[in-house]
């Protein structure tokens, strides 16, 4: 009998949840509904080719007719109100209702604010739809100058970003090094260098107290009482859920909606996908959320075939990039303060990898120019081998040798 | 349309995958077990070239973000990519690999 499968949320994963849906075979009803006013787009490219000058449409993920052609009624600038699982009924916010038979929760998240005076004049501006990335990149006008609060990946995108485009930029992050998680600090060290030389003004245990100006912008205000002047400020100090509508209605959250691998939540017949999802358990690492282009895209595989109770693919290590001036940087796995850190090659040049090395098997690695190596490390890590820290860090010894499975 | 002379057949061993250039167009040229295979160098999804990635079982996996494309239809398989890469007609004469070109 036919069913009928609601997404709610239209970004990359809810989307990807209908395509494979429909790739996997599904005749179900589909309803995506999303409250943007786009058709559903990628988020990677927001803070990198679209500040460059590239158009909206690249990062749409599928055009118009495809929705049409594979059946899936698409909702946008639609907002869903409330989910009520003992009806199995979502309310919209025109009050109308739509019955389900599996529900997913695609609602992602959103930039987390500053809670500081002057958070709220005009020129103060957080990144994460297409329209915050038109509007900021508006800003970016030569010789502007642009202040970004938070120096995590987001905030060094738009920083070279900006500078290409000829701003003035500073980027002000409260920690002593930037990405202190990554390395110890020695990735965020090496960014420092990158983004300085590109002329980026960082600094770092800078806290801010203030937002200052007259309806608009002027200054920020740093808590040791400098004053630094800006036409725009960009606070990027992370995200939080959207899981306001999974938590009223009873599902287990923690700044997210809590999922199994099958991305199945604690209530029947509701899943969760995306950044909004907490993985309970994915790769060797626990309730994790990832905000990631690879996330999105094996959550919402993950989604499609539980729903059609198919079994879901194998568990590999998470993987994202990022992609600052010319260079291009990949992290796979995870990293604690108390792994073993093993360099291959010379951290000074171009180009070279570095790997975290846990109870002998390799739990992470940063690639900084160095994607060919990419589908061996993840071999090596998904198959949780035990691996030679020596040979690991020899440059001379090609990493495919290091294979065993 | 015309046929010309890339690389010399010894240029590449099996398994490789190399940059040319042929009229200012990049291609990446493969050779998948002594056939030789060309297509455009420049990923349909951000500009990287092909020829610096991972090559496997007739696919050429992108260095930057993972798109893994057919080498020999220029398919886009997964991977951020949707868009399918242009691929050339590849032929040995001797000890040439040439390519057609529009």
């Amino acid at each position: 009998m036919k069913q009928r499968i609601i997404i709610v949320g239209a970004g990359q994963s809810g989307a990807r949840t209908t395509a494979a849906l429909r790739k996997q075979g599904s005749t179900d009803e589909i309803v995506l509904i999303g409250d943007e006013a786009e058709l559903p787009y990628e988020r990677p490219p927001l803070s990198k080719d679209i500040l460059a000058g590239a158009p909206l449409s690249g990062t749409v993920i599928f055009p118009r007719e495809y929705y049409a052609e594979h059946d899936i009624d698409v909702r946008v600038d639609t907002r869903v109100s409330a989910i009520e699982p003992p009806s199995q009924q979502i309310a919209l916010a025109d009050s109308s209702r739509l019955v389900y038979d599996h529900l997913v929760l695609a609602t992602g998240v959103r930039a987390r604010r500053l809670d500081i005076p002057g958070a709220e004049l005009d020129g103060v501006l957080t990144l994460r739809t297409a329209r915050d990335s038109t509007r900021l990149s508006e800003s970016l006008t030569p010789n502007a100058r642009i202040v970004i609060l938070g120096g995590g990946f987001l905030g060094l995108e738009i920083a070279a970003a900006a500078v290409k485009r000829g701003c003035a930029v500073t980027v002000v992050e409260s920690s002593a090094v930037l990405l202190g998680r990554i390395l110890g600090g020695f990735l965020g060290k090496r960014l420092a260098e990158l983004h300085r030389s590109n002329g980026v003004d960082i600094r770092t245990n800078a806290r801010v107290m203030a937002i200052e100006g007259q309806g608009s912008v002027s200054a920020i205000m740093l808590e040791d009482g400098t004053a630094i002047p800006a036409d725009t400020v960009v606070v990027a100090v992370g995200a939080v859920a959207n899981d306001e509508l999974a938590r009223a209605a009873g599902l287990e959250c923690a700044d997210g909606v809590l999922v199994d691998p099958h991305t199945r939540t604690s209530v029947a017949g509701i899943y969760a996908v995306g950044d909004v999802a907490r993985q309970r358990e994915r790769w060797s690492l626990t309730a994790v959320r990832l905000e990631s282009w690879e996330n999105a895209e094996l959550q919402a595989q993950a989604a499609a075939r539980t729903i059609l109770g198919e079994p879901v693919s194998g568990d590999v290590a998470p993987w994202f990039w990022t992609d600052q001036y010319d260079q291009n940087i990949q992290i796979l796995g995870g990293c604690e303060p108390d792994d073993a850190v093993v360099i291959r090659g010379d951290a000074a040049a171009p180009s070279w990898c570095a790997f975290f090395v846990r109870r002998g098997r390799l739990h992470g690695a940063v690639l900084m120019n160095a994607g060919r190596e990419r589908r061996i490390v993840r071999q090596i890590m998904d198959a949780r081998q035990i691996v030679d820290c020596a040979m690991l860090g020899d440059p001379g010894r090609p990493l495919k040798s290091l294979v065993t499975a | 349309m015309a046929w010309k002379a890339i690389a010399r057949v010894t240029d590449l061993e099996p398994g490789a995958v190399k940059a040319c250039r042929v009229d200012n167009v990049p291609l990446a040229l493969y050779n998948l077990d002594g056939e030789f295979f060309a297509t455009h160098d420049i990923c349909t999804h951000a500009h990287a070239c092909l020829s610096d990635g991972y090559l496997e079982d007739g696919k050429i996996e992108c260095p930057l973000h993972q798109g893994v494309f057919d080498v020999r239809t220029g398919n886009a398989l997964s991977g951020p990519v949707d868009i399918n890469l242009k691929t050339f007609p590849v032929r040995v004469e001797s000890d040439d690999v040439l390519v057609e070109m529009d």
